[in-house]
């Protein structure tokens, strides 16, 4: 056993952490106010190499493994990156990117992935549906093949980043009979015939990063645009864009639970209620440590995703799955005491407490809710044979 | 980074489990009935190796690590938590210190009896008034010619009722030149004149181990029994070795593992409204919180032991550990205890004794309060 990074991943973790305290916090409150993405903090990340740090360096990438991957997303939080911000950073790097990465042709990836990783490009995907979330066999946009392109009719929802991609991973179904394992993976250009996105969606929390319905009518995307094998759109590509979801997506919710306890230690020890710092009363310090507890545990389940990635392990679902249940529901928790640590100033839009509390929501939502998570675990606890060792 | 355990160490564990299957298991009922744990459990733990981790092999051991103790914990705790506790206050309250700051013939005299399952060991810090307050112990050791004479009574001494070697921590009476003289540790193989165990009582869990009181009354001590000697580590030092955190969250995480198994294996043969009750959802979703707090309880404590085995400080992980450990494994006795129903809370049933034995890891070694209370310094003066 090894729980310790490499003096480069933390030199790295360093940089990245230092560049996002000075470069992009600052930008973080107004852009969240007015609800629009902020592009200048885009570039900066392409700039520092961020937006496609584990492609290839013949993609324009730094051919990062997973748990330096994990690492930035994480410093980037730490270092009071936006919610939203960061999410539209994992929706662009890990679902649309990675996605094409793992499963595209030569020819896809060239065109894709450096464009995707100097920002030039921005990146979505788009799986869920009106009616259709964690159900995959209830996707109802179809994609029939026409001579020398298929046409994709149907409507997605919730999609990160969908007024402002260019390029977009879109799920369909190609054969309805085969359920699950009739669902194909296409990628589609804005500019496409036939598709358009919606307008942006007012958010709750991570309000900088733009999400909206996605339509196609009768949208013509060429034979060469499908990605992957016919099929294996749900069962093989979403399947392991999920598992990202479920790690280096999560990175920067758990850096942003340290960047809320570090605001709160901050806080506790300056403000004085009858005389004395409140640091000083127990109730504020239990707060603290179940602070603490929460944050250090979060970050074992991320790299262990991060690491059985790394590792080449075909499926990790059961730790991927341990990671999103356990991340959401306790950086919900944290950001809640957060809020209540900064009491009435907690409140406000000026204290980044406020904006955390309201960022922390999403993530027992996206990318399957905390109830599927625990579907899934079950699912696989209770077929485990437990005379027979177990997972790691 | 590597999150998978090396060989040695699967084989460590594969080899405990077997033992504790084939042996341990079913003797663990007779262990809690008669109140005591035979010490023939700690001399085929001595075989397996357990009673030989962390200590080198010129004392019997076999230097393994602090991960295979932390697994051993959990295995022994898995099926039956009294030997869990019973060996691992052995090795690691009593042993780990000696190890540490121990002279040669402190521990050639009881590292090696250990190493042989020959001893139970144990570690005798809180008092009548008051468990976290170790700054100001009562019992006092007085210097007294070549010795020490030490005064004052031990409370809540696991193992205290029939350990064959001690480890007892006193605050120090100085000399005219300095009222508070600070603290020691000394080492003991009872019986000795003047210290008598008393006021015994039974825990709510892991009844299997014995806990008194320990009476000092003028009880006389060589000057080779303060450990390390003149310039032996005072509580303080001793406090923040990391070992008992861990010691009990492997104790936790084996109760709430053997919680897991058992609502799991009920759940699917309890039918009601005509199927297992293991396909209804509100079972899964229970099945699924237990996994994730074992799980998450596992990986915290693997994380510190393995900081310990770096030669790092992991007294802050360690606490973190703990804290999450032990209040996981109550709760997953409650989910258990309300999925097996009216079963579960049938006295003598299959649930209780799991759910008495998850109740004391949040007492035992710190309450989570004081872990709290240590975390939170930590924090705030930005050490961890």
């Amino acid at each position: 056993m090894e729980f310790g990074f490499t003096e480069e991943q933390r030199i790295f973790r360093d940089q990245v952490l230092q560049f996002a305290r000075k470069e992009i916090a600052p930008l973080g409150e107004e852009w969240d106010l007015c609800g629009e993405f902020c592009w200048e903090a885009w570039r900066k990340m392409g700039e520092f190499g961020l937006l496609g740090l584990h492609f290839p360096e013949e993609y324009g990438g730094a051919g990062a493994d997973v748990v330096t991957a994990c690492l930035a997303g994480e410093a980037l939080a730490e270092g009071g990156a936006d919610g939203g911000l960061t999410l539209s950073w994992g929706a662009h790097t890990y679902l649309c990117g990675d996605t094409i990465l793992q499963h595209g042709t030569e020819e896809q990836k060239g065109r894709y992935l450096p464009k995707l990783a100097s920002g030039e490009w921005v990146g979505a995907m788009g799986l869920t549906e009106p009616g259709a979330g964690s159900d995959a066999s209830a996707l109802r946009t179809t994609a029939v093949r026409q001579g020398d392109h298929y046409l994709i009719n149907g409507t997605k929802m919730f999609i990160t980043n969908g007024p402002i991609a260019d390029v977009l991973v879109v799920f369909a179904v190609t054969d309805r009979e085969k359920k699950a394992a009739g669902i194909t993976a296409f990628i589609v250009e804005k500019d496409f015939p036939g598709f358009r996105a919606g307008k942006p969606l007012k958010k709750m929390g991570c309000r900088s990063s733009p999400t909206s319905e996605l339509i196609f009518e009768d949208c013509r995307v060429p034979l060469e645009n499908q990605l992957g094998g016919e099929g294996e759109g749900f069962v093989r590509i979403a399947i392991g864009a999920l598992e990202w979801d479920r790690s280096a997506l999560l990175a920067p919710f758990v850096g942003g639970m340290r960047y809320l306890l570090d605001l709160c230690v901050g806080y506790a020890k300056q403000r004085i209620q009858f005389d004395r710092p409140i640091a000083r009363f127990q109730a504020i310090q239990h707060k603290i440590a179940d602070m603490k507890v929460s944050y250090e545990a979060c970050r074992m389940l991320i790299y262990r995703v991060a690491w059985c990635k790394d590792q080449g392990y075909p499926v990790n679902h059961l730790e991927a799955a341990t990671a999103k249940l356990f991340v959401a529901e306790a950086g919900m928790r944290l950001a809640h005491e957060a809020v209540q640590i900064h009491g009435g100033y907690g409140y406000i839009h000026e204290y980044p407490v406020e904006r955390a509390f309201r960022n922390a929501r999403l993530a027992s939502i996206g990318g399957g809710t905390s109830e599927i998570q625990r579907a899934i675990i079950a699912r696989m606890i209770m077929n485990l044979d437990y005379s027979q060792g177990r997972a790691i | 980074m590597d999150y998978a355990l090396d060989d040695r160490q699967r084989e460590f564990q594969r080899n405990l489990r077997a033992l504790c299957e084939g042996k341990i298991r079913d003797s663990s009922e007779q262990v809690e009935s008669r109140g005591e744990v035979p010490m023939d459990h700690l001399r085929v733990l001595a075989e397996v190796g357990f009673l030989g981790l962390l200590i080198p092999e010129d004392y019997g051991g076999n230097g393994e690590d602090m991960i295979c103790a932390l697994l051993g914990m959990e295995e022994l705790a898995r099926v039956c938590p009294s030997t869990a506790l019973v060996a691992g206050t052995t090795l690691l309250r009593f042993g780990v210190p000696l190890l540490r700051f121990g002279s040669s013939a402190q521990k050639e005299r009881f590292l090696s009896l250990l190493t042989t399952g020959g001893l139970k060991g144990a570690w005798a810090l809180s008092e009548p008034h008051g468990g976290m307050d170790t700054r100001n112990l009562r019992t006092r050791a007085r210097m007294d010619g070549e010795g020490y004479v030490l005064q004052g009574e031990k409370s809540y001494v696991l193992n205290g009722p029939d350990a064959h070697g001690l480890l007892v921590l006193t605050s120090l009476e100085g000399d005219a030149s300095s009222a508070d003289g600070g603290s020691a540790a000394f080492v003991i193989a009872p019986p000795v004149a003047g210290m008598e165990p008393c006021r015994e009582i039974r825990a709510v869990g892991a009844r299997g181990a014995r806990v008194s009181a320990l009476r000092f009354s003028g009880c006389r001590l060589p000057k080779e029994a303060r450990l390390g000697g003149e310039e032996g580590p005072g509580v303080e030092e001793l406090e923040r070795l990391p070992h008992v955190s861990l010691m009990v969250a492997g104790y936790a995480i084996g109760v709430g593992q053997a919680c897991l198994e058992s609502a799991v294996c009920y759940a699917k043969e309890r039918k009601t409204f005509g199927r297992p009750i293991v396909t209804y959802q509100e079972i899964h979703f229970k099945i699924a919180d237990m996994h994730v707090n074992v799980d998450v309880a596992r990986q915290l404590a693997l994380r510190a032991a393995w900081l310990v085995d770096s030669g790092k400080d992991a007294s802050a992980e360690a606490s973190v550990a703990k804290l999450f450990a032990s209040e996981m494994a109550p709760e997953c006795a409650r989910a258990c205890m309300q999925i097996y129903g009216g079963k579960g809370v049938t006295q003598g049933g299959p649930v209780e004794r799991l759910w008495r034995d998850s109740q004391i890891a949040e007492v035992i070694g710190g309450t989570s309060e004081s872990h709290r209370l240590f975390l939170a310094k930590e924090v705030l003066e930005r050490r961890a």
